[in-house]
């Protein structure tokens, strides 16, 4: 036994910095950073010089007025003068132009696809497995932000293939606020079209499955439809309105319910809810297709972050340092509800079951198209 | 072929002399490998063993560190995947999660020492285990709990305190 063996240890707030900033990554949530840099000043510089990894990269968010931002690198462009965008796919952008036309554009290579109008639309040739319900309504509306005209939105696009292409349009009625749709949210995933159903509410998750025959010598067309998973059996707290989105994750389904408070107002023999802009929670399902039922996810793994929007949620890959891993990006993109006008995107921390609002508000008028999501290319390879 | 396996000593700062089996610790320690390299011509042609000073680093605390390494990279201790798995999802067991949770739940200075002992030794997996294992220990408390454990004095006015929280809490 040596006489040395008794000195202290090192006391903490002299520990390198270096390794002090390897600590303060390993951090799993921003409410520990930022106590980190609390603590003492040693422990603070520690944190300010720590090499952080690279950021994870986050897509594009493209606002109301047509100005797109990415964080946190903030660069910015706006959407060609005379194009409206309704929503994305990937890194395509659905546009229509003041004549009513309407096409995809990507927005990192430029190329576009164009789309038919869509009052030339066909319907589908024979009623699928008697579900006369599916059948498309006869869409009268129209692209422009006109009071007096019915509108039309498109809640959710899928890029199926270059020649099939599916929408689910919503018709805003003039008359009304809100739209009405049965359907609210989709995938493309091996082939078949998912899709959540909304007649089965107030419980969400009800997902009936598409099959589509897409053979280059002859017409799309839809070949089945059934009901995979008739809703969730988790008791949703009643208080609440649940918002589904549908995404993919590593090769499956992801069930993703925002809850949402409200209120009822009346006004002269009228009532009408209003939402309390923001989310207050978060549960997530994933999709068991062969015991046909939503299992409760809580945690994304280790290197996933979700981003959702209105027809346009994506995973994305992050590092198992960033901050963002099991974090859920969410947008106010529900349209015509809202009371004030201005709204964020904010973000839910699955590990600590916290709202943030990291990133700046986002002004807008109530009754336009939500502020959505892009994705660069990058982004969609690393997507799963 | 387990009697031909070549061992070395490891001296720790208080003189204590620990055995270890040189493949392992060649595997576990980027800097034990290199005085072993550096070492080898001239052993090359004696049947001496090796022994190497370890200043830095305490018996009692060596003893855990080769009690880590023997458990981790021993070849036929080493079940399933050898991979990283800090990052484990919970319920995502890894053979040695159980032992690695263990080893780290140790008191604030015990811990500190393994974490010096992984850096000097290179113990990469030793010290992503023992970083993590200080950042739990932080994880969910207050400010003023996280100076009570760890004995730091605060250095901040309270409007500076304030201030830097402040500046911090929004980071993306």
């Amino acid at each position: 036994m040596g006489e040395v063996q008794g000195s202290p240890s090192p006391p903490w707030s002299d520990l390198p910095s270096e390794l002090l900033g390897l600590v303060f990554l390993r951090l799993p949530t921003r409410a520990d950073r930022a106590f980190f840099h609390a603590v003492c000043r040693t422990w603070c510089s520690a944190a300010r010089h720590c090499r952080l990894p690279p950021p994870s990269p986050v897509p594009w968010l493209v606002l109301p007025d047509g100005s797109a931002t990415s964080f946190p690198r903030g660069e910015t462009f706006q959407l060609p003068t005379g194009m409206r965008h309704h929503n994305s796919y990937g890194e395509w952008l659905l546009l229509s132009r003041n004549d009513g036309s309407c096409l995809l554009m990507n927005q990192f290579t430029k190329a576009t696809m164009p789309l038919p109008s869509l009052s030339s639309h066909s319907y589908y040739q024979e009623p699928v497995g008697g579900n006369e319900d599916y059948l498309v309504p006869e869409v009268r509306g129209t692209w422009l932000d006109n009071k007096d005209k019915d509108e039309i939105l498109v809640t959710s696009l899928v890029v199926c293939s270059t020649r099939l292409i599916a929408a689910i349009v919503a018709i805003r009625s003039y008359m009304r606020v809100h739209e009405v749709c049965r359907f609210s949210d989709m995938v493309f995933l091996q082939g078949k079209i998912y899709a959540l159903d909304r007649s089965a509410m107030p419980m969400p998750g009800y997902l009936i499955a598409i099959d589509i025959v897409d053979e280059y010598d002859s017409e799309p067309r839809v070949s089945r439809i059934e009901c995979v998973i008739e809703g969730i059996s988790f008791p949703l707290q009643e208080k609440f309105f649940w918002v589904p989105y549908l995404l993919e994750f590593h090769g499956t389904l992801l069930m993703v319910c925002k809850k949402l408070s409200y209120k009822i107002e009346h006004q002269s023999g009228n009532f009408s809810i209003i939402f309390v802009a923001g989310g207050s929670g978060f549960v997530v399902f994933e999709a068991n297709l062969e015991r046909h039922l939503w299992a409760e996810m809580k945690t994304l793994g280790n290197d996933q972050a979700l981003f959702l929007g209105r027809g346009c949620s994506r995973a994305v890959h992050v590092s198992p340092y960033d901050l963002s891993r099991d974090c859920i990006f969410f947008l106010d993109d529900f349209t015509g509800y809202w009371k004030k006008t201005t709204t964020a995107c904010e973000l839910y921390d699955m590990k600590d079951e916290k709202i943030y609002s990291p990133l700046p508000m986002v002004s807008r008028k109530s009754g336009k198209v939500p502020a959505i999501w892009i994705f660069s290319p990058d982004e969609c390879d690393r997507i799963c | 072929m387990a009697s031909e396996k070549k061992v070395v000593f490891l001296r720790s700062s208080d003189g204590e002399a620990f055995e270890v089996s040189e493949e392992v610790i060649s595997a576990a320690s980027v800097t034990i490998k290199g005085m072993i390299d550096e070492e080898s011509p001239s052993r090359a042609d004696t049947a001496a063993t090796t022994t190497l000073a370890i200043p830095n680093v305490t018996a009692a605390t060596l003893s855990r560190v080769l009690h880590y390494v023997n458990k981790h990279f021993d070849a036929a201790a080493v079940v399933g995947r050898p991979d990283d798995y800090i990052f484990c999802a919970p319920g995502d067991e890894h053979p040695l999660a159980r032992f690695d949770d263990d080893f780290v739940d140790v008191d604030n200075d015990t811990l500190i020492d393994l974490v010096h002992a992984a850096e000097y030794l290179h113990i990469k997996k030793l010290f992503d285990l023992t970083c993590k294992a200080v950042a739990d220990k932080l994880k969910g408390r207050t400010i003023d709990q996280i100076r009570e454990t760890f004995g730091i004095v605060n250095d901040y006015t309270v409007e500076e305190e304030v201030e830097v929280y402040r500046e911090n809490s929004w980071a993306f």
